[in-house]
């Protein structure tokens, strides 16, 4: 009995064990090779970019601000209260300019006495044409008075037209000034709401009257000095908010603003224009991520597969089976990689992850070389099959 | 009859079949059965080395005489026959080697018993071999770890030539074969059971760490 159940027990560790040793197979089949087990990994060619983390803070993508412009004049009247909505062409306030209104006023009164003048000579001109044709034609006296009221005719002819032109020249100045006034009346250009109304004689710095667009919403950021350098309009920015904990939305750095001082540094405030659908609401406050392209077309290896022996780099390549140790000088890291600056070609492979028990020229079993190795004869049958 | 060795019969049970042999030195039919031994490892081997003929025709020595394909496909045959000869003749120097090294310990059994015993630990050893073959040709190389062993595992995790072959020594096999040796020289030798089980032990033991060491130093992990 005591036998039987050492014999099943042993059994079952047998079993376990094949099994255990199986899944490992599934997963590494290198680790049943006697020689060194090792993973090869291939260099690759990547863009280097670096991540820019900038606070920002979601505000309308439109903000038009009205300050006072004293060459239009006094703010006469305000058109709109805080809150009200407006479209593109609500009249917000209105400038007042006596002198525009004293000219627009004499050049009325001279467009009336022009038109009285004009009216008169036209009367004039038909009198005196009655008077013509009232005289008897038998009249020796006729001759003369007709040629006499010919002439008056003519002169009144002569000022009428002038009248006329001078009437119209005014005319011209009056549709200028009144486009003129018709400027003083300041509109909206946005669908949106009235963000504040400043009434009185408020400072210059501040804005009469403000609104802000209620259709969209755009993020400003600021960059420091260092950072703006490697951004570029035009950058692909993602979006969080930790309002939404694990979600990106993407938008575009769309400009930077002009530079301003900050503790006698230079910051670079730009904007980023959100791209498609999105929940934030003006006043959130968000995080812009920017990764900027900083070294084009570098090879690159796992950062893991990167070995140091007094201060110098090197890595692991294997050659004919045979491990090879190749000096190597780093550069950038980016997340997982490491960039070569020299050493290896992105055509290499490098042991992935590298243990102080390797040694050079020592034998090592790859379980990715050797399929390499396979394909290649094959490929290498195949052709002299193709050749004969 | 009593004092027959029986090949089959000694791998399961062990202290019945050697218990003939501290009462009868008869040997009778043993050279025919060794034979056998020698022709199935011979057939082991030569499969083996043809499976892996891939991995040994992969070395930059064989590499560096630019065979051509015809010559290559020779060499793998070439590969089954010499594996043919060295599985004939790995079988009597190691039976021979293993005796020689037990026999300072167990001088009451002799050289001849001890030969047929470690001949019958040699055949846990080819099914040992039978068994890693399809992993041989799975991964084209006569060199792999037992499925049964803890070797596998430690080559996993590690990269620790001594740590890999001390567990890879450790397999199902070795027990058996530890078991049919300690209860073979139970049974032929007059020494105690203890001064036995510490005889083995220390030989098995002593194999372990020559290997584990021998594997260190193969992969430049331990210097001289």
């Amino acid at each position: 009995m005591r036998k039987r159940i050492l014999m099943t027990g042993l059994a079952v560790f047998v079993l376990l064990l094949l099994a255990f040793n199986i899944w490992i197979f599934s997963k590494d089949k290198g680790a049943f090779a006697r020689a060194q087990n090792v993973h090869l990994a291939p260099a690759r060619v990547m863009d280097i970019k670096r991540t820019i983390v900038a606070e920002g803070a979601v505000v309308p993508s439109e903000n038009e601000k009205f300050f006072v412009q004293e060459k239009l004049g006094y703010v006469k009247e305000i058109a709109v209260r805080e809150g009200d909505e407006v479209t593109p062409g609500t009249v917000l306030f209105v400038y007042g300019n006596a002198e525009l209104d004293d000219k627009i006023a004499e050049l009325q009164q001279r467009k009336e006495e022009y038109t009285v003048k004009e009216k008169h000579y036209q009367e004039m001109q038909t009198e005196l044409q009655s008077q013509a044709d009232a005289l008897p034609a038998d009249d020796p006296n006729s001759v003369k008075k007709q040629a006499d009221l010919e002439k008056e005719q003519s002169e009144a002819a002569m000022k009428s037209e002038l009248a006329t032109t001078r009437a119209a020249a005014v005319d011209t100045q009056l549709t200028q000034l009144n486009e003129e006034k018709e400027n003083l009346s300041i509109k909206s250009n946005t669908t949106g709401v009235v963000k504040s109304v400043i009434q009185g004689a408020p400072d210059t710095d501040l804005p009469v009257v403000e609104v802000v667009s209620t259709d969209d919403v755009q993020v400003n950021g600021e960059l420091a000095e260092k950072d703006s350098m490697l951004v570029q309009t035009g950058e692909k920015a993602s979006i969080s908010s930790p309002a939404l904990p694990g979600k990106k939305w993407k938008g575009t750095l769309a400009e930077f603003q002009q530079a301003k001082k900050v503790k006698e540094k230079a910051i670079f405030p730009f904007t980023v224009k959100l791209d498609g659908e999105h929940p934030f609401k003006t006043g959130q406050a968000v995080k812009i991520e920017l990764k900027p392209v900083i070294k084009e077309d570098a090879v690159v290896i796992p950062k893991t597969a990167l070995m140091k022996e007094k201060q110098k780099s090197f890595v692991y390549t294997v050659e004919k089976g045979y491990l090879k140790k190749v000096p190597v000088k780093p550069g950038l890291k980016y997340g997982s990689w490491i960039e070569i600056k020299s050493g290896i070609k992105y055509t290499s492979s490098v042991v992935s992850n590298p243990t102080p028990y390797l040694t050079e020229n020592t034998e090592v079993f790859t379980y990715e070389t050797k399929k390499a190795d396979t394909k290649e004869k094959n490929s290498v049958q195949s052709t002299k099959k193709d050749a004969q | 009859m009593p004092g027959e060795v029986h090949l089959l019969k000694s791998l399961v049970k062990p202290r019945e079949q050697f218990g003939y042999f501290r009462r009868f030195n008869q040997t009778e039919g043993f050279f025919l059965r060794f034979l056998m031994i020698c022709i199935v490892s011979a057939l082991i081997t030569a499969i083996s080395y043809f499976l892996s003929a891939d991995h040994l025709l992969d070395m930059p020595i064989v590499k560096d005489v630019h065979l051509s394909e015809t010559k290559m496909e020779a060499s793998e045959y070439l590969l089954f026959v010499a594996g043919l000869i060295i599985g004939l003749v790995k079988p009597v120097i190691a039976v021979a080697f293993m005796a020689i090294v037990f026999l300072p310990f167990f001088r009451d059994v002799g050289f001849k018993k001890l030969f047929i015993l470690q001949s019958v630990v040699y055949s846990v050893f080819l099914i040992s071999a039978v068994l890693k073959l399809p992993f041989q040709g799975l991964l084209n190389t006569d060199e792999v770890w037992s499925p049964f062993s803890l070797g596998v595992a430690a080559n996993y995790f590690s990269n620790n030539a001594f740590l890999i072959s001390m567990l890879a020594f450790l397999s199902v096999f070795t027990i058996w074969a530890f078991y049919l040796t300690y209860a073979g020289l139970k049974q032929a030798s007059y020494k105690s059971k203890t001064y036995v089980f510490a005889a083995v032990s220390l030989l098995y033991i002593g194999f372990m760490l020559l290997s584990s060491l021998t594997h260190a130093l193969q992969y430049g992990q331990l210097t001289l």
